[in-house]
């Protein structure tokens, strides 16, 4: 498989685990483990698998209105070795609303990533996905997809990530949830 | 579902100076942050010529239409666009404008644009406005110079291109005793095609040229400001977040735009505040009270009447402590302009007719180099008045004689000749002298000085702490030409300072207006109580504003809620330093208030 890196120009470098302070008296759930279909798909080239973890924070649950939440953790690793985590230099860098139906809005995503010789931060605007609720409001689950050109040969790189609690009832609302977000899954990957 | 798109974004490159340039160098993953300078339409101010109001539109005088056309339309309003080109993709969610302060141009806001779009990934914009008289500066001759370096093939190319455009601004004088380019002759003045097709040099405007600037004071300034916050509106929606803000005497012109009731009508209020969604003060504490001298209506009236006659009192500011800005301004753009090509040569500008005179040739008797003058003039330890300091190195190879502060001036250095030319050390270097070793008041002096402990937030504000150098003087002289440049060449004080005298409320004014004419009048401050935006003020340790406190007359003097007034304090930064550091230690704290404000509008 071809690697994150090389659309990047650079070798691999190791996973990097950053964390930031979810909103004050929030609710903390997590780490989500990133599962499959999560994968980034270049217009160009081959697909790359995700795996990882997601934790997350929400004001207040159950979620019955527009409610704070933000992304507290993020540690995911591409298949090709590019490591993606919150920026450091921000203070609260996923920082978003969810609704009462789950869909949430990330204003501006702020991720640091580390692909072989490449050590940088990456800001993604308008991040939209959907949280997954449980027993009493939990959140169970996190999907989203976005895009993000990488001004190289590769093109667009659609990147799905959908992370949840390890239960079969779990899988089946991210299978929904693939559904719902229309993403693009890898043929290699929905075989 | 739509998906959000985005560029890759990696370490800044060399940008392209200005406008929407071609592709940048360097491959993938190279930014593509861009710089505009845009001049829009503005309020139209019915004196301003180009108003079209029959009557009362002033005429353009003959320099004037020499600068921008026989016709010209002066109601426009121009800023300074920083941005990520990005086809296809959406609109940013949010755009900041600020405005510069005293004798500050909109490039001054440069660097932290670039950060901030950089940062953000072109999430967000930067529009970093101009006051009116910017379309007034006669930038021909460095436009030309800049051209013929362009063009240049050698070093003696772009030195004749340097001494064209000096002879535009600065030409010898015809008795011979200032020889600039050292060639044993007078030469004449560069003449270059002015806007009417007559062949001038420098088309540097009196007093009376700019009459119709008695109409440009604070009510002029916010309509034109209020068209752009409008026009940010309609780019970001509702759900989008407007930013208003400015640096040193900027934010007082934040503050008073926040304040203003833009609806002649007194029943009916359409404040500033309301039609953005905060407000971030750089350097400054906004606006204060009224003072007990500020005109009643009658008066009022009468002293605009005044700075619109001919021979009236002047309308912009001609010379600051014997510092006059149209020369200033010029000089600058030359002197960066050279900073940048010839940066190891004798300086140019240094061997002109003004510089050879005092004020200037007091601080800046010893030769320098084209680049050690511009750090000489701008750096915290050699200029001698705080509010132009930017922290960028040092020079240490001769003799610093220490001033002790004393009037006007801050203590500072004043460099001393050497057998050579006085050369810089930049920002990162690590051989700038720092105390200890070294004693403040003994050559070479301090870079580093410690200015001791942190007082209260509540103390009265005052410098304290470790001092940093940030500043790339790289930075400092590629902004020297833009078009939205460093230096403010008529800085309006005519009917800014009348207005100024009423602070941040003329309610006073306002009634005795509605009394006489049943209009609010021309200066309508009265919504500061209820300004309620949220504030973010951002001081200098080593600037001019020090403490929290030094925000506190303001900040205690609207409605918005305690726990949405935030103030950051950077250590060791010169009033400058908060808009031209690289790695801005202000960005973290400023991106994640942005980023609050665009969570915020969620709801």
């Amino acid at each position: 498989m071809r690697k994150l890196s090389r659309w990047l120009s650079g070798p691999v470098l190791a996973v990097v685990c950053l964390a930031s302070a979810g909103p004050a008296g929030a609710v903390s759930f997590g780490p989500l483990a990133v599962a499959a279909p999560s994968a980034i798909v270049p217009d160009m080239g081959p697909t790359e698998t995700l795996s990882g973890s997601i934790t997350l924070s929400v004001a207040s649950v159950p979620v019955l209105s527009p409610t704070l939440f933000s992304l507290t953790n993020v540690s995911v690793l591409a298949s090709g070795g590019a490591s993606f985590a919150l920026d450091p230099s921000v203070l609260s860098p996923a920082l978003g609303v969810v609704q009462a139906t789950g869909n949430f809005l990330i204003p501006t995503l702020f991720l640091h990533i580390v692909d072989g010789a490449l050590n940088f931060d990456l800001a993604v605007p308008n991040v939209a996905g959907m949280l997954f609720f449980g027993a009493g409001g939990s959140v169970v689950g996190i999907a989203s997809s976005f895009e993000i050109d990488s001004l190289s040969p590769a093109g667009i790189l659609t990147v799905n990530l959908l992370a949840g609690v390890p239960e079969p009832g779990t899988a089946l609302l991210l299978a929904l949830g693939i559904a719902a977000l229309g993403m693009r899954v890898p043929k290699e990957i929905s075989r | 579902m739509t998906r959000s798109r985005w560029f890759l974004l990696l370490p800044l490159l060399a940008l392209p100076s200005l406008g929407p340039a071609a592709c940048p160098s360097g491959g993938p993953g190279a930014t593509f942050v861009l710089q505009q300078y845009v001049l829009a339409p503005g309020y139209v101010e019915p004196h301003t010529p180009g108003s079209g109001v029959a009557g009362v539109e002033m005429e353009a005088t003959e320099p004037v239409q020499g600068i921008v056309g026989a016709d010209p339309d002066l109601n426009r309003v121009s800023y300074l666009r920083t941005y990520l080109a990005r086809a296809g993709a959406p609109a940013p969610r949010a755009i900041l404008i600020l405005v510069p302060g005293f004798l500050g141009g909109a490039g001054t806001f440069s660097p932290l644009a670039k950060q901030l779009v950089q940062k953000y990934n072109g999430n967000i914009e930067v529009w970093a406005v101009d006051r009116r008289p910017n379309q007034l500066e006669d930038r021909r001759g460095s436009v030309h110079t800049s051209a013929l370096i362009a063009n240049a093939t050698n070093d003696d190319e772009v030195r004749d291109a340097l001494y064209s455009g000096t002879f535009f601004y600065l030409p010898e004088p015809e008795s011979g005793a200032i020889d600039t380019n050292e060639n044993g002759e007078v030469d004449p003045p560069t003449l270059l095609p002015d806007a009417l097709g007559n062949e001038t040099s420098y088309l540097r405007l009196a007093q009376d040229d700019m009459r119709f600037a008695a109409h440009w004071g604070v009510d002029t300034n916010v309509r034109d400001w209020k068209v752009l916050a409008d026009n940010a509106r309609s780019i970001v929606g509702p759900q989008g977040v407007v930013l208003f803000g400015g640096h040193s005497q900027g934010t007082y012109w934040a503050s008073v735009f926040a304040a203003y009731d833009f609806d002649p009508d007194p029943d009916v209020v359409d404040a500033g505040y309301s039609h953005v969604d905060g407000i971030v003060l750089l350097e400054g504490g906004g606006a204060g009270g009224p003072s007990a001298s500020a005109p009643s209506f009658a008066s009022y009236q009468s002293r605009v009447a005044s700075l619109a006659q001919p021979g009236g009192p002047d309308v912009f500011l001609g010379s600051f402590q014997g510092i006059e800005p149209a020369i200033l301004g010029p000089g600058a753009e030359l002197a960066g302009l050279a900073g940048i090509h010839l940066p190891d040569e004798s300086a140019i500008i240094q061997r002109t007719t003004v510089f050879q005179s005092p004020p200037f040739s007091l601080f800046f008797a010893a030769p320098a180099d084209n680049r050690a003058l511009i750090g000489f003039f701008i750096d915290d330890d050699f200029q001698p008045f705080t509010a132009f300091r930017a922290s960028v190195g040092f020079s240490a190879d001769g003799r610093n004689l220490y001033s002790p502060p004393g009037g006007a001036f801050a203590a500072f250095y004043v460099a001393q000749p050497n057998a050579d030319l006085r050369r810089w050390i930049d920002y990162d270097d690590p051989a700038l002298p720092s105390c200890p070793p070294n004693t403040f008041n003994v050559t070479p002096g301090c870079a580093l000085l410690n200015n001791g402990p942190r007082p209260l937030p509540t103390a009265t504000p005052s410098n304290w702490g470790n001092e940093r150098e940030v500043t790339s003087l790289d930075d400092i002289l590629e902004i020297q030409a833009l078009p939205s440049n460093f230096v403010e060449w008529y800085f309006l004080s005519g009917r800014s300072n009348l207005d100024g005298a009423y602070g941040i409320n003329s309610s006073a004014l306002v009634a005795q207006s509605v009394a006489a004419t049943g209009s609010e009048g021309p200066l309508v401050l009265t919504q500061n109580a209820n300004v309620n935006v949220p504030v973010l003020g951002i001081g200098g340790s080593n600037g001019l504003a020090p403490l929290e406190s030094s925000f506190a007359t303001y900040l205690g003097s609207i409605a918005t809620p305690a726990a949405d007034k935030e103030v950051l304090i950077v250590e060791g930064y010169a009033h400058l330093d908060v808009l031209t550091a690289r790695n801005n230690a202000a960005l973290p704290t400023l991106v994640d208030w942005i980023n609050r404000q665009m969570v915020k509008k969620l709801f």
